[in-house]
């Protein structure tokens, strides 16, 4: 490859900018599109190419071989610049992007959400005087000779972030310079528009002055342009009187084309439209009330869902690999890093059902491999009793998420292959023998741990299995989504579709979706967190505001989640070496009821304390509601955990596969232990960026649930839960910063 | 008809009609269209901050060994101990880059430190003291050799740079005095203000919303 080829060859892929640009481009296409139907006249296709040219303009500036190149040739450096100035604008503001924009993004978003921004006094009247044309000149003049200063110059090719605030000043500026000149539709001029001609010209001798002084200096002006190594054949001072050139010559244009425009449009006579044809009426927008999104309405991925042995191929790959976990966990090396055992369960299997349930939902009980065990026991065991009644909570589910969450501190769960085969044989036993003898689903729905902390967890996902048209249900008779029929089974949960909401209990099995005969059952798109927010009596699980059993879950797993991830980090293990030299198991035991048990009953119980008495309303109502929106930043913190553990462990499955293929003698070979690992700088931004998402989530949840209990002195009612989330927040953010174990892998 | 606001958006030809009582959607929008210059270019210009970038930041050696030209960069300026974005052009005596050459990069305390002064987010990544190879497709520009160097510890280390290309061979040491690493609160401070500035915002949103709600009854009635 040629110098020059490879130079050509010099592109970036920047995610957030190039994604960005593209978001915004079908956006513009999406409001676009809408309105040249409506208004074609007003929105021709011209537009839409101006505006997706200035975008093009502004991805090419910043990811091109210019930029490439830019601390190395002021030339290519002053090209980046004038089409950030002089080029993305302007095309940007031809679009008219006001409109298309708005109406291209979600009515709701922008009615709700923009929409009072765009009412504030407090904006309009700073806006105004910011939009001033005099003011505006001044700054785009202001911000081309600052950043042409030498020691700010050399400053911005120095340091990355300089030079993004240097293209933000060209940009910004640039932006309220061309608006007084393109005057974008339907905005109203300031100045009358003769007024226009002056402003290009005076910004042209401004553009003059500097580029003649570019052009004929005998010095080289910026140092680093000077030290650098010359990749073609041209002196430092030969590429700076040849960016002059460039600014002198493109940049004149720029500023004299629509100066010319203008003043023939103001000298021509004004146009008459009288004898021209009519235009077209405008025609009316389609209807806005869209089905929501259906999974199950996707082309490929709907109808591989919604296949009836779909769930029953994934129950039975996970069989498999549970089988051959526990064969490994009881009969291979009983080191973690090397065992099956301690690779797949603690790192990517926990790290693959949050991921699903960040993307989907609760995917892990749609595959859950030991229902498919019990739904083969029921072949052979009677199945017929009652759960009973004063069991019919998740008290106990609770209890045993406490016992395990302790025993993986306490017994390094983890670290002890056989143990973790142990409790996955213990795990199968359970399901087999309480859904042998008891009716319907009462394994998943009171006691598998495993499944309550999917079912806490999914109250933050995405999809939810929810009726498509309530108006079916309505008319409906036969009930078999809950009732089942000849060929389909029906909720074993006894979730009754057309009452069913939120994820809470939902196992994803899909039967409600096969028994329905009206097809009115869908995997479809909610707003995350919602089922949070309001709190009407569910099917089968009632008002959150009376259930103590499920604030309980939310809260061990809420406080679970920090637990967990600080019990490995480095100055906690320190800390219990310290405390328990020979992890001691009344200290250990001792310190998981304070922080599972005494510590969030204490901190929950204050703020609702708290809470109740500044808004006033029940203590136990203002503890099950605010308890429950604890789950969105509890499910943060697991993500960030297993997220962290899943990419520096991504590929340690591999050799230990391998090893365990070769002892049953299908391979041979020794296994290469030391396998890349995923991780990348940035991971704690990612971390934190989950952490944060999690926390949004929770706020705004506790701020409509205080809302709704204390319409006037909402912020009352908040403030205790806001800072009990703040609290364990800070907590995230000290852990995400902490040195981790690296747990079930061979590095350390 | 569909009613947009401004009547001007159909055209001259179209007969003004008084505004509707109730306002369209258009309408409530198109008032504040002026406004909507600086979200636009703040959004433009978010999306564009962290692509400009330089590679390899400034340059912490040039010379010439055994006829050939080697300059190198590294970011962040002044060098602190973290990841430093290392790269490397190499030239023949003719000022023409070699693109065929093998670079390693390596970095070496000049005294061995008890404990680093930085870590990165997991032990696992390759940030052992040894060569680590420069690779053109790690680097923007197509021209350089580039890699990421951890850089453990803060004061005098060294960054080696070892050159094979048909060209020759050449070898060079470089004397850094590493800062010491960026607190973890200001390395992320933008993930960490994301929050109060979200927060922050849905405040005013929550205080505009209410001081609009009773206006908007107050227009229907």
């Amino acid at each position: 490859m040629s110098p020059e080829q490879a130079a050509l060859l010099s592109w970036t892929f920047e995610p957030v900018p190039a994604l960005g640009l593209l978001a915004t481009a079908l956006v513009y296409l999406c409001g676009w599109s809408k309105l040249h139907r409506q208004v074609p006249l007003r929105f021709p296709v011209w537009r839409l190419a101006c505006f997706l040219g200035g975008l093009a303009a502004i991805y090419v500036s910043l990811a091109s071989p210019l930029d490439a190149f830019a601390s190395f040739l002021l030339i290519a450096h002053m090209v980046q610049h004038l089409l950030l100035t002089m080029i993305a604008p302007p095309l940007i503001l031809l679009g008219a992007p006001q409109l298309p924009l708005l109406v291209g993004l979600p009515r709701r978003f922008v009615s709700q959400a923009l929409g009072p921004f765009l009412h504030w006094p407090l904006l309009k009247a700073v806006l105004h005087r910011l939009m001033h044309p005099a003011l505006c000149w001044a700054l785009f003049i202001l911000s081309n000779l600052l950043w042409h200063i030498p020691a700010l110059y050399d400053l911005a090719l120095r340091s990355p972030f300089w030079h993004e605030v240097e293209h933000a000043f060209f940009l910004g500026t640039a932006f309220l310079f061309w608006w007084h000149v393109v005057q974008p539709w339907p905005s109203r001029p300031y100045w009358p528009r003769w007024a226009t001609i002056p402003y290009l010209l005076l910004a042209d001798l401004q553009n003059t002055i500097l580029a003649s002084f570019l052009s004929f200096y005998d010095r080289v002006l910026y140092a680093t342009y000077e030290s650098a190594p010359r990749l073609l054949n041209l002196s430092p001072l030969e590429d700076q009187n040849g960016a002059g050139a460039v600014m002198w010559v493109p940049g004149s244009v720029a500023f004299l084309i629509p100066a010319g425009a203008i003043a023939i449009q103001f000298l021509s006579p004004k146009r008459r439209y009288v004898h021209a044809a009519p235009p077209p009426p405008i025609r009316p927008s389609r209807p806005t009330t869209r089905p929501p999104f259906d999974l199950f309405r996707l082309p490929v991925v709907g109808p591989v869902l919604r296949w009836k042995p779909f769930r029953r191929v994934l129950q039975v790959v996970l069989f498999a690999l549970a089988a051959v976990i526990v064969v490994d966990g009881l009969l291979g090396p009983q080191i973690s890093p090397i065992n099956l055992a301690g690779v797949l369960p603690w790192t990517h299997w926990r790290a693959f059902t949050v991921i699903a349930l960040l993307a989907v939902g609760n995917l892990f009980c749609m595959a859950c491999p030991f229902t498919f065990v019990r739904d083969l026991g029921r072949k052979f065991l009677p199945a017929r009793w009652s759960w009973p009644q004063p069991l019919r909570s998740k008290w106990i589910a609770v209890a045993l998420l406490a016992v395990y969450l302790w025993a993986y501190e306490a017994f390094d769960l983890w670290d002890h292959p056989a143990a973790t085969a142990g409790i996955i044989l213990g795990y199968f036993l359970a399901a087999l023998l309480i859904d042998g003898f008891f009716r319907d689903a009462s394994f998943c729905k009171f006691v598998c741990p495993v499944g309550q902390f999917h079912f806490v967890q999914s109250l933050a996902s995405p999809f939810e299995i929810k009726v498509r048209e309530p108006d079916i249900c309505a008319r409906c008779r036969t009930f078999d989504c809950i009732k089942g029929n000849a060929v389909q089974r029906g909720c074993e949960l006894k979730l009754f579709q057309p009452r069913k909401q939120g994820n809470m209990d939902c196992t994803f099995c899909l039967d409600c979706v096969k028994a329905c005969p009206h097809d009115n059952v869908g995997l479809i798109a909610v707003v995350p967190g919602r089922d949070l927010v309001t709190d009407l009596p569910r099917s089968s699980v009632g008002r959150y505001a009376r259930r103590p059993d499920l604030a309980a879950l939310a809260l061990l797993l809420t406080f679970g989640a920090f637990a967990n991830a600080a019990g490995m980090v480095q100055p906690v293990l320190n800390w219990l070496a310290e405390i328990a030299p020979a992890g001691d198991l009344p200290v250990v035991t001792l310190l998981a009821v304070g922080v599972l048990v005494v510590l969030p009953a204490l901190t929950a119980g204050t703020a609702a304390v708290v809470s109740s008495a500044l808004g006033g309303g029940p203590r136990k109502e203002n503890l099950c509601r605010f308890a429950m929106a604890l789950a969105p930043l509890g499910f943060g913190m697991w993500l960030a955990h297993f997220v962290f553990h899943f990419f520096t462990a991504a590929l340690t499955p591999i050799p230990v596969f391998h090893r365990a293929a070769r002892e049953i003698g299908l391979v041979t070979g020794e296994p290469v232990w030391t396998v890349p690992s995923w991780a990348f700088y940035d991971l704690p931004a990612l971390e934190l960026l989950l952490l944060d998402l999690g926390l949004l989530l929770t706020l705004y949840v506790c701020w409509r649930i205080a809302r709704q209990l204390a319409p006037v002195r909402t912020f009352r009612v908040f403030f205790p839960w806001g800072l009990l989330a703040a609290g364990l927040f800070a907590v995230g953010v000290w852990i995400i910063f902490q040195p981790m174990e690296m747990r079930g892998t061979l590095m350390h | 008809m569909r009613r947009i606001g401004y009547v001007e958006a159909a055209g001259p030809h179209v007969r003004k009609e008084p505004a509707p009582m109730r306002r369209s959607f258009s309408s409530f929008f198109v008032l504040p269209m002026r406004r909507g210059l600086p979200f636009l270019a703040a959004a433009l210009v978010l999306l564009a901050r962290g692509s400009c970038r330089a590679d390899g930041g400034a340059i912490i050696a040039r010379e010439t060994v055994n006829g050939l030209n080697l300059t190198v960069f590294a970011a962040p300026v002044p060098l602190r101990a973290g990841p430093a974005d290392v790269s490397v052009l190499v030239q023949d005596a003719q000022g023409q880059a070699i693109l065929d050459a093998t670079v390693e990069i390596g970095w070496t305390s000049a005294v061995p430190a008890a404990s680093p002064d930085w870590l990165p987010p997991c032990c696992s990544m390759n940030t052992l003291q040894g060569l680590t190879p420069a690779l053109r497709s790690h680097s923007q520009n197509k021209l350089l050799y580039g890699a990421l160097l951890p850089i453990r510890s803060a004061g005098e280390s060294e960054i080696s740079v070892h050159v094979k290309s048909p060209q020759g061979e050449a070898s060079l040491n470089i004397p850094i005095n590493a800062a010491p690493p960026r607190a973890p609160l200001l390395a992320y401070w933008p993930l960490l203000a994301f929050p109060p500035v979200a927060i922050g915002l849905f405040a005013v949103h929550q205080r505009l919303s209410r001081h609009e709600s009773p206006k908007r009854r107050q227009d229907t009635t």
